[in-house]
């Protein structure tokens, strides 16, 4: 029996545009479980970032209820959230969103100061680790302006590793990258999801939603599929591609 | 396309603009008031009632004398003689005793008869007072206390106060000699007690030629002749307040025109780097220098005219402010044809200057390429970032440190604003503090004694037995003023001014007792050293260890000067002598009335010594200061009163509309790092700690360099606005206004920071 880490219940999303409301989100009921690299896809419209937004405190619902590591987040107070945010959740940018007056170590060990409970020389130590991990070692006293797409998305992975979150949510991490650095940002994430970590991804590109063990899809601010799979290992690749390509295939995709 | 800038960042355009608006008003309401109201009063003065010249003179004789020498020059049209009686002794006003009735009493059938222009303000409209009547002048009843319907007894003989007047002669309260009228008959009463005192006013083609005759006279007629001045003094007196408010309003408002510039011109800058990118599309897309550029200045233009030309017009309630405050003796505040002209030209003027800088701004849209812009991108900034000066710095307050050091250029400008805006409040708070404190420093201001009690009036023989026999005393100086000197000197030069020079007596000079420290060198211990005023002493070139020959009275004597002393008496031509001086003048009215300047012991106050000298026979007014001293300093300061008020007002709303401009520019290009922030877990609070910190480390050292340049240059300017170093520095005052402006800066930088705490960071990183 898998732990769930995040339940959504009859979760709604609606915007209002000029005079209209949007409603974007319909009733959803989602599991998240622990340790999946679970992929959120859908066709243009359909609701799949402002779904990642709602379940990762990005964003407040307007109706239902969120319950991430079973705290029910909907109705939190800003303080709680910002809590769950620093140490229980985090976040990568399809464009990055690294600080831009701080270096690349800065931004890492920036995001892990104060949480939890560790001295800044014990995040700095992590930092260091991090930018080893991901062979980013040289771009420790560079600035964001002065980094590719690729070099700022590994940044952006380190810093969500950092501060030991439950949970890594990703909005298009690799829409803004290369092919080469868009594969290299999937390695990563691939491998710390081997390690444990659990990720929520959204993406529109087919070679992200092959890293998934399990894929969700996304119509009209419903889920109308899910597949499951194993862990993705290099030499199945085809196989698994196969499945994945009829699972999309049956949903118009 | 500029009309939409426009719109979408009105809220930038409108702090810009209300600050160029207040620049305006003030630069607007500071020349119109001082060209009007000089060119009024020269008009006002040129009329018939206004003659060129004007004398008090004493003694039927040297009258007489003086009506014969002005039949025999032909220069000199006609003499007018308003006839009159001197008072020295003390009054009553309603049953209670006050101090001497400084002040000339004339008769009248008929007030318009009379060579100076008279104007009914209150009472009701006749030709002139009763025998039980007294019109008192404006200016005296204000100081006084005096109102309509008041019983003023003089010499036994009472007097209803039945009118008040103006009189043209007192433009303002700079004139101490203020004229009231009575009947024939009231006037040949106070003559069997008092001395009979003439004003005479001569009339010329020029002042010149007024001034002329009259300083003849002198020569001739000694102290029989109490004071002469001419027009040109009357007009100066006016001119020369017109021209300190408009001079520090004028300042004030170059200093905000400037700092406002330098702003609009920083927010550009700002803009252009922050839309970079747009304009490397529109360049990509054909649109040339000239429309890119169009975009940007249409809207500032706009902005600066509608502003400017708004502000140029209202500065002209301002000027009616000041001017109705100093012109209210003569005529109130009028406008003239000099107003619309000035008017046009401010508008034209500012907004050109604006033009020129803006366009100097945008020259650097020339050298942008479209390929270096989308390169970079939307939020980029071209500068090399810095590193960060506190390293692993986490807590808001080591964070904003940061931030400062990061954005250099951002910093000092919050810096060079605030540091304005706290200068120029503390500025015009402690003008208006030492003016306030005329009264209560004359050491500094008048070169007189600062003690703990002055008793005016006839300082005798016994009076002074009982002050040296007082438990209550520890020690008293006796000192005494020669109105007029009526002194010559060989040389022409030292001979114009020493001539109506004020001599400052005293039986003995205590630097220590007194509190007056001398400019230069030392006060006087022998009878043959002087001390001679500052501003006497540039003007004649003398320094101390000099000799001044002088003649008075008949008697020559050469004196060593021995110091120099700040002093505005006679307009600084005043000089100091000990009580030998006396022999030369034999005069009741000098020798008799002065003022005995007593230290009390520590045990007593001023307020029990006061109900201990009541009791006393002497008929001696008992203050702080001499009654001319303290109305003297409640006229400067009620005069400079609203100007201050105006300044400070205006400061404290320039510091904040700058404030509240560069906050939001501030958190419209922060924006999304609030948002990545929040999504990282800082809290709301976090980030408003972390803006505040920011905004309060630059506050503070804005207030060490605002109160550190306000020390060392804020003496200068008043000593060069006024002649004196007469700067009251208040601590407590200093700490207040910082204080205030640190606390209107902290609400406006918690106001920016609240509504952030509701949006979601996706909504904070979208752009």
């Amino acid at each position: 029996m898998r732990n769930v880490l995040i339940k959504t219940d009859k979760l709604c999303k609606s915007y209002v545009t000029g005079k209209q409301g949007v409603h974007v989100l319909k009733n959803l009921d989602l599991e998240i479980y622990e340790g999946d690299f679970t992929v959120i896809m859908g066709s243009s419209g359909s609701g799949k970032s402002t779904l990642l937004y709602s379940i990762s405190t990005m964003d407040r619902p307007t109706s239902g209820s969120v319950k991430l590591l079973g705290r029910e987040v909907a109705t939190a107070t800003e303080n709680e959230v910002a809590e769950i945010r620093k140490n229980e959740v985090s976040f990568i940018f399809q464009s990055m969103n690294l600080l831009p007056d701080l270096s690349a170590f800065e931004n890492i060990a920036y995001a892990g100061y104060g949480t939890k409970e560790r001295t800044k020389e014990e995040v700095n130590r992590q930092a260091a680790a991090l930018l080893q991990k991901f062979h980013i070692e040289d771009l420790k006293d560079k600035f964001p302006s002065e980094m590719s797409g690729g070099q700022k998305q590994r940044v952006a992975v380190a810093r969500a590793l950092i501060t030991g979150a439950k949970v890594v949510f990703g909005d298009e991490p690799t829409g803004a990258l290369n092919s080469m650095a868009g594969k290299e940002v999937l390695d990563l994430l691939t491998e710390i999801n081997k390690e444990g970590q659990s990720i929520v991804m959204v993406t529109h590109d087919l070679k992200a939603a092959r890293r998934a063990t399990r894929l969700l899809y996304l119509t009209d601010g419903q889920i109308d599929g899910e597949l499951r799979l194993g862990r993705y290992i290099e030499e199945e690749k085809k196989k698994r591609d196969e499945v994945i390509d009829q699972f999309l295939k049956e949903r118009g995709w | 396309m500029w009309q939409r800038k426009l719109k979408r960042n009105k809220l930038q355009f409108l702090l810009a603009g209300f600050v160029l608006m207040i620049a305006a008003v003030i630069i607007s309401g500071s020349l119109i008031f001082s060209i009007e109201s000089t060119s009024y009063i020269n008009k006002f003065y040129s009329g018939k009632t206004n003659p060129e010249g004007y004398a008090y003179i004493k003694g039927e004789k040297s009258l007489q004398s003086i009506k014969d020498k002005a039949s025999k020059n032909d220069k000199i049209k006609e003499v007018k003689v308003m006839d009159g009686v001197q008072l020295l002794e003390n009054y009553k006003l309603n049953g209670e005793e006050k101090a001497p009735f400084y002040t000339f009493l004339y008769e009248t059938l008929n007030y318009k008869d009379l060579p100076i222009g008279i104007k009914i303000r209150e009472g009701e409209e006749k030709p002139a007072p009763k025998d039980d009547e007294i019109w008192v002048e404006r200016i005296f009843a204000k100081n006084n206390h005096i109102s309509l319907g008041d019983t003023i007894e003089l010499s036994n003989k009472k007097l209803k106060v039945a009118v008040i007047i103006n009189t043209s002669i007192v433009p303002n309260s700079l004139n101490n000699i203020t004229p009231c009228l009575i009947s024939a008959k009231t006037r040949q009463d106070l003559m069997e007690k008092n001395e009979a005192m003439h004003l005479v006013a001569v009339e010329s083609d020029t002042d010149t030629e007024a001034s002329s005759f009259l300083d003849d006279a002198l020569k001739d007629f000694g102290t029989d002749i109490i004071y002469v001045y001419t027009r040109s003094d009357l007009v100066g007196s006016v001119e020369s307040i017109a021209l300190i408010f408009a001079g520090c309003g004028l300042m004030a408002a170059v200093m905000i025109f400037i700092v406002s510039l330098v702003i609009i011109k920083f927010i550009i800058k700002s803009t252009m780097t922050r839309e970079l990118q747009c304009i490397g599309i529109w360049k990509a897309l054909g649109k040339s220098n000239g429309f890119i550029k169009g975009i940007y200045s249409k809207a500032y233009l706009l902005m600066g005219l509608v502003f400017i030309t708004s502000g140029s017009f209202l500065g002209i309630p301002v000027a009616y402010i000041m001017g109705n405050r100093e012109l209210d003796n003569a005529g109130g505040f009028h406008l003239s044809m000099l107003t619309p002209a000035v008017i046009l030209t401010i508008i034209l003027l500012l907004n050109l200057i604006m033009y020129w800088q803006i366009r100097r701004v945008l020259k650097r849209i020339d050298h942008i390429t479209p390929v270096e812009t989308l390169r970079i991108g939307l939020t980029s900034n071209e500068k090399k970032v810095k590193k960060s000066l506190i390293k692993n710095a986490h807590s808001p307050f080591s964070m904003a440190i940061n931030d400062i050091a990061k954005k250099p250029g951002h910093s000092i400008m919050l810096i060079l604003l605030l540091s304005l805006s706290i200068y120029l409040g503390v500025f015009f708070v402690e003008m208006q503090y030492s003016c306030q404190n005329i009264g209560t420093m004359p050491n500094v201001w008048f070169g007189i004694p600062n003690v703990d009690v002055t008793l005016t009036g006839e300082i005798s023989v016994s009076l002074k037995e009982e002050l040296s026999r007082m438990d209550e005393v520890q020690e008293y100086q006796v000192g005494h003023f020669i109105t007029r000197l009526g002194a010559s000197a060989k040389e022409e030069k030292v001979n114009e001014l020493v001539n109506g020079s004020i001599g400052i007596v005293m039986d003995h000079w205590d630097e220590k007792t007194s509190k007056i420290t001398p400019k230069s060198g030392r006060l006087p211990k022998a009878d043959n050293e002087v001390v001679i005023g500052s501003i006497l002493a540039g003007e004649l070139g003398y320094k101390a260890g000099d000799e001044l020959t002088l003649t008075m009275n008949g008697k020559t004597n050469t004196y060593l000067i021995v110091g120099t002393i700040n002093s505005l008496m006679s307009g600084g031509n005043c000089i100091g002598f000990t009580e030998k001086i006396l022999e030369t003048y034999p005069d009741k009215a000098v020798n008799d009335y002065g003022f005995a300047y007593v230290t009390l012991k520590q045990s007593t106050t001023m307020e029990d010594f006061k109900a201990l000298m009541k009791q006393k026979p002497y008929g001696v007014m008992v203050g702080k200061v001499c009654n001319e001293i303290k109305t003297t300093g409640e006229s400067i300061s009620e005069m400079i009163y609203p100007l201050c008020i105006i300044l400070i007002i205006v400061s404290m709303l320039f510091c904040i509309l700058n404030i509240i401009n560069l906050l939001a520019m501030d958190h419209f290009e922060n924006r999304r790092i609030y948002g990545i922030l929040k999504s990282l877990g800082f809290t709301n609070r976090y980030i408003c700690f972390r803006s505040i910190s920011k905004i309060f480390i630059l506050s503070i050292a804005a207030i060490v360099i605002a109160v550190t340049s306000f020390v060392l240059t804020a003496p200068t300017f008043i000593e060069l606005a006024s002649g004196v170093d007469g700067l009251v520095l208040n601590v407590k005052l200093i700490a207040g206004i910082t204080v205030a402006m640190l606390v209107e800066i902290g609400i406006v930088t918690v106001m920016f920071c609240l509504p952030m705490r509701k949006i979601s960071p996706k909504d904070l990183m979208e752009e």
